[in-house]
């Protein structure tokens, strides 16, 4: 195993609680949505995005077509082609046939630690070191949902508390160290200020707009 | 639908039945599972969309930090789509605040991360 791979395990270690009470959520919200806990599992391992397994388990229970249930749970995940489109930038000497199969596991947690590693002056392989973080975090999602279906509910409310605290934490702390000139600044506080009002607007698509918005504000700005 | 008998009262259709068959599921989840890879996967292996990534590379970066702030304020402020102004939302600020402040002080991620979240869990522990 590299060392950027090890780099990468130990950045990805620091969202790995947050993925895990994250995902013990879907497999609660699976087993109330009657998912049988080999589909759960399977649902966590094939599409590997909470937002958009919440969300059709949700419209199960609400007797939307079949076919609803799938396009919401891909347009909900409309996201990763921007993740993917910036992560081609930092794996362009990747052969593709890897890339097809690491694909797979673009997650925001996986997307945004790489960046925030990109911009550091040490020399590694991002490639590598996106593993790393790929390993922790999808670890974590696996065994998250498993253990929300096995105990369900019956995870203790303050261990669930902290848990969803790392992601947060860390990215903000990564923001408090890597946002640099007026520009980024001000990609920054768009998206804290815009995204919560937009959220709550268009629940599901007002991260991913409150994102589009300021990076089309501030590339124009910028200009 | 509901062409399996439900294990879970109260979550079956009108006729007993699952809303969603497990075959159903399967292609649901088969379905969603496809189409989001070919969102992850297009960049990567279409040579057009690889192009339109070196372009804008500064659109990208921007996007990127908005997507991290975005994902903090939602964190703090939101359960779901739903905004909570409560006293857990006053101590995940304390415990961001104290992460901030200790790597200020310390510099070094993953110390900070586990002060941070260890003492909001500690003051959410003494509120009860």
């Amino acid at each position: 195993m590299s060392e950027d791979v090890k780099k990468g395990i130990k950045a990805g270690g620091a969202v790995a609680p947050t993925f895990v009470a994250i995902f013990i959520g879907v497999g609660i919200a699976a087993e109330v949505a009657d998912l049988p806990p080999l589909a759960t599992l399977l649902s966590s391992a094939a599409i590997f995005a909470a937002p958009a397994q919440f969300a059709m388990f949700d419209m199960a229970m609400q007797d939307y077509a079949l076919l609803q249930i799938i396009s919401v749970g891909v347009l909900v995940n409309l996201r990763f082609f921007v993740m993917s489109l910036t992560l081609t930038n930092f794996f362009a000497t990747v052969p593709r046939t890897r890339l097809a199969y690491w694909a797979q596991f673009v997650s925001a947690s996986s997307y945004l630690v790489t960046f925030f590693q990109s911009r550091r002056d040490e020399p590694m392989d991002l490639f590598d070191f996106y593993r790393g973080v790929v390993f922790m975090t999808y670890t974590a999602a696996i065994v998250g949902t498993a253990i929300g279906v096995v105990i369900g509910a019956g995870l203790p409310a303050l261990l669930a508390f902290g848990a969803t605290l790392f992601l947060p934490i860390y990215f903000s702390l990564l923001l408090v160290g890597e946002t640099k000139g007026r520009y980024e600044v001000a990609a920054v506080m768009i998206g804290l200020l815009v995204t919560p009002p937009l959220e709550l607007l268009i629940p599901g698509w007002g991260l991913f707009v409150a994102a589009i918005g300021a990076g089309a504000i501030v590339t124009v700005a910028k200009r | 639908m509901g062409l399996v008998r439900c294990r879970h009262r109260g979550r079956c259709d009108r006729d007993g039945g699952k809303a969603v068959t497990d075959l159903q599921w399967l292609f649901a989840i088969g379905g969603a599972a496809a189409g989001t890879y070919v969102l992850r996967a297009a960049p990567f292996l279409w040579t057009p969309l690889r192009d339109v990534g070196r372009r804008y590379v500064d659109f990208l970066t921007y996007v990127s930090f908005a997507i991290a702030a975005g994902i903090v304020s939602k964190a703090l402020l939101l359960d779901g789509s739903r905004l909570v102004l409560g006293m857990d939302t006053y101590i995940k600020f304390a415990g961001l605040a104290v992460g901030l402040g200790f790597y200020r002080w310390i510099r070094n991620i993953p110390l900070a991360l586990f002060v941070g979240a260890g003492s909001a869990v500690l003051i959410r522990w003494l509120v009860g």
